[in-house]
């Protein structure tokens, strides 16, 4: 463990989702921390919980059980208002669907971050190989070059902490590269990664992984 | 980034919704605007074409017994006091444009013919007071008659030729030769009243007053039929005359201006209602359709006053417009019809530019409230509950 103060406390973490009277647990007893400079891979099967566990930590889901420390504050205890301050300054987040907006050119919907100026977003739209697209719509784009935008989005202004839903999920080998290399050396930088995965070798360049299957953690059951 | 520009980067990319939402606004505060704007002219168009279909209310002396009255065509020499007249504008009658009238049948010659007419003075319409004075009836200067057409065919007179005619000793220059009319003043002689108390001798005597009915109001405030409201008050106004009510006449008119006015309202109220559900529905819709959009604002840090600031720049522009072509096409349509439409009282448009800025202000709050309230509350949601979940 990292001698500095830890960036993230997941503590007894539970998720239930209840749907028509159906309750399907996700997973149960989730405990980790994350402390600046961690590099952290969450692996698992398709519909394991890898999504709904980033949506708790990211303050953007509230999980049925357990609690989440951010920077010291409970997470889902703070008012709303706070919650979205920390996840405007502090948190940068990318989706699995992406959700770009549609009506923004790419610099703009790296912008929409905060207190992101247009150069800074045209810089990590060059970094990850878009500099030539910057006025393009994300309509025009594949989704494997949307998937960059997105991370663009989440990391351009500068959070403590990086969630990733699979960066990688559409992309050629060349680009995961790029993109494992941009979070790890965002990392290195001093900034913290959370990234849900299914390469097959995380623990290659991950400092832990998160195994959702095992470890104490429950599958995906429906009662 | 400002909710401003973020709103026109989005109606700019949504171009087409946003233009079905300006032309809905502006279809239905323009429809509002061209029946609100030109209301009043409207109302007095139909007032004076309902009151040139002539009196509806006769009121007689007591003494006289209708059936012979009507036997006779309408005629009675029974008279009564002429002050009856500034009584009933004294008490407020519910009339208006009340003419005293003093009639006889009398010898009327020119030179070489001669022929009994119904002779009948009359003076101007007298209005009653803060009701509509445009008269009825102009007054027949003294000394000067208006002819009907059948009794100035019996005496030979031509229309526009000089004439006179002398009616008991009194010499009458012809002022004109009326229209046929088809009823009994076709064989009638018009003068003034007073000549006709002279030349009669019956000083300061009537022997009826025509009006036309006002009792729409009283009639809809005390749930009372016209005649009730009428024959309440000459009661308390005199016993000396009772009075005689065009039955279809009266009923007509009324009914006219009641239609009239109730069609107007009732269209009026389903364009307000329609406006603030299309208003409001659009709205929704457009945020509904949004919400993922809304779960990422949240998720980049926008709060929601941020994000219904957003929408409400978008419903406010867009109503803006809407209200604001709408109603300008509404007036100008208006101003335009009024020429054909108010023949009778030339009114060219008397526009109401209250009820327009009413309208536009009502179609910019409709906007406000439906514009913010749907992303207030989408915007109260975790980000994780809105993603993915446009509708
Ligand atoms: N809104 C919801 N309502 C009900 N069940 C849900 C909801 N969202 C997710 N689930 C269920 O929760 C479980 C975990 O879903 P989650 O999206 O976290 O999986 P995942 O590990 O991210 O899968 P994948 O690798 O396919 O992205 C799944 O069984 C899914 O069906
Ligand atoms: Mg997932």
């Amino acid at each position: 463990m990292s001698k500095q103060a830890p960036l993230l406390v997941v503590n007894d973490l539970g998720h239930m989702f209840s749907n028509r009277g159906q309750k399907v647990h996700v997973f149960e007893k989730c405990s980790f921390e994350i402390a600046p400079t961690q590099f952290v891979a969450v692996q698992g099967a398709s519909g394991s919980g890898k999504t709904t566990l980033l949506l708790a930590c990211g303050g953007m889901l509230a999980p049925s059980s357990g609690e989440i420390r951010f920077q010291g504050n409970d997470l889902f205890t703070l008012p709303s208002s706070r919650r979205t301050k920390i996840r405007a300054v502090s948190i940068g987040y990318l989706f699995q669907t992406l959700e770009l907006v549609p009506y923004l050119d790419l610099t703009a919907n790296v912008r929409i971050a905060t207190g992101v100026s247009s150069s800074v977003a045209n810089q990590w739209l060059d970094r990850l190989g878009l500099g030539d697209r910057c006025r393009s719509y994300p309509r025009e784009l594949s989704h494997g070059q949307r998937q960059r935008v997105a991370l663009a989005r989440a990391i351009a202004h500068e959070p403590a902490l990086v969630i990733a839903d699979e960066p990688t999920g559409n992309l050629d080998s060349r680009n995961s590269e790029l993109v494992f290399n941009v979070l790890k050396k965002y990392a290195q930088d001093g900034g913290s990664v959370l990234m849900a995965t299914h390469e097959a070798q995380p623990a290659a360049f991950a400092d832990f992984v998160i195994n959702i299957e095992n470890l104490d953690l429950l599958k995906a059951k429906v009662r | 980034m400002n909710p401003f520009f973020l709103a026109l980067r989005e109606l700019h990319y949504r171009w087409k919704s946003g233009l079905v939402f300006v032309l809905i606004v502006a279809s239905v505060t323009g429809t509002l605007a061209y029946f609100s704007v030109n209301d009043a002219s409207f109302q007095k168009e139909i007032g004076r074409n309902v009151r040139d279909l002539g009196s509806n209310v006769v009121i007689l002396p007591a003494a006289v017994d209708q059936y012979s009255y009507h036997l006779e065509g309408g005629y009675s020499e029974i008279t009564m006091d002429a002050d009856l007249v500034s009584k009933l504008i004294e008490y407020r009658a519910s009339l208006n444009h009340l003419i005293p009238m003093l009639e006889r049948r009398a010898m009327c010659s020119t030179g070489d013919r001669q022929s009994i007419g119904r002779v009948v003075g009359l003076s101007a319409s007298i209005a009653m007071p803060d009701r509509p004075k445009a008269p009825m009836q102009r007054s027949i200067p003294a000394g000067e008659l208006q002819l009907g057409s059948e009794l100035a065919r019996e005496l030979g007179v031509e229309r526009d030729a000089k004439a006179q005619v002398t009616i008991a000793g009194e010499v009458f220059k012809v002022q004109r030769v009326n229209r046929s009319s088809g009823t009994w003043q076709d064989s009638a002689a018009f003068i003034d009243l007073v000549s006709a108390q002279k030349i009669f001798e019956l000083p300061e005597r009537v022997s009826r007053i025509e009006a036309i009915e006002c009792t729409s109001e009283q009639c809809e405030a005390s749930g009372l039929q016209s005649s009730v409201i009428l024959n309440n008050e000459i009661e308390k106004i005199t016993d000396k005359a009772s009075f005689l009510r065009k039955e279809e006449m009266a009923e007509a008119r009324l009914s006219v201006r009641s239609v009239s006015r109730e069609n107007f309202l009732v269209l009026q109220n389903v364009l307000w209602v329609f406006l603030g559900f299309t208003v409001l529905g659009l709205a929704i819709l457009n945020s509904l359709s949004r919400k993922s959009e809304i779960g990422v604002l949240q998720a980049v840090g926008y709060g929601r006053y941020r994000i219904a600031a957003l929408f409400l720049v978008r419903s406010l522009l867009l109503a803006g417009m809407g209200a604001a072509v709408g109603v300008t096409v509404g007036m100008l349509v208006s101003v335009e019809q009024a020429n054909d439409l108010f023949v009778m009282t030339g009114q060219k448009s008397s526009l109401d530019w209250s009820a327009a800025m009413t309208i536009g202000g009502v179609a910019f709050l409709l906007a406000v409230l439906g514009g913010c309230m749907p992303a207030l509350w989408a915007a109260g949601e975790n980000p994780a509950d809105l993603i993915g979940r446009d509708s």
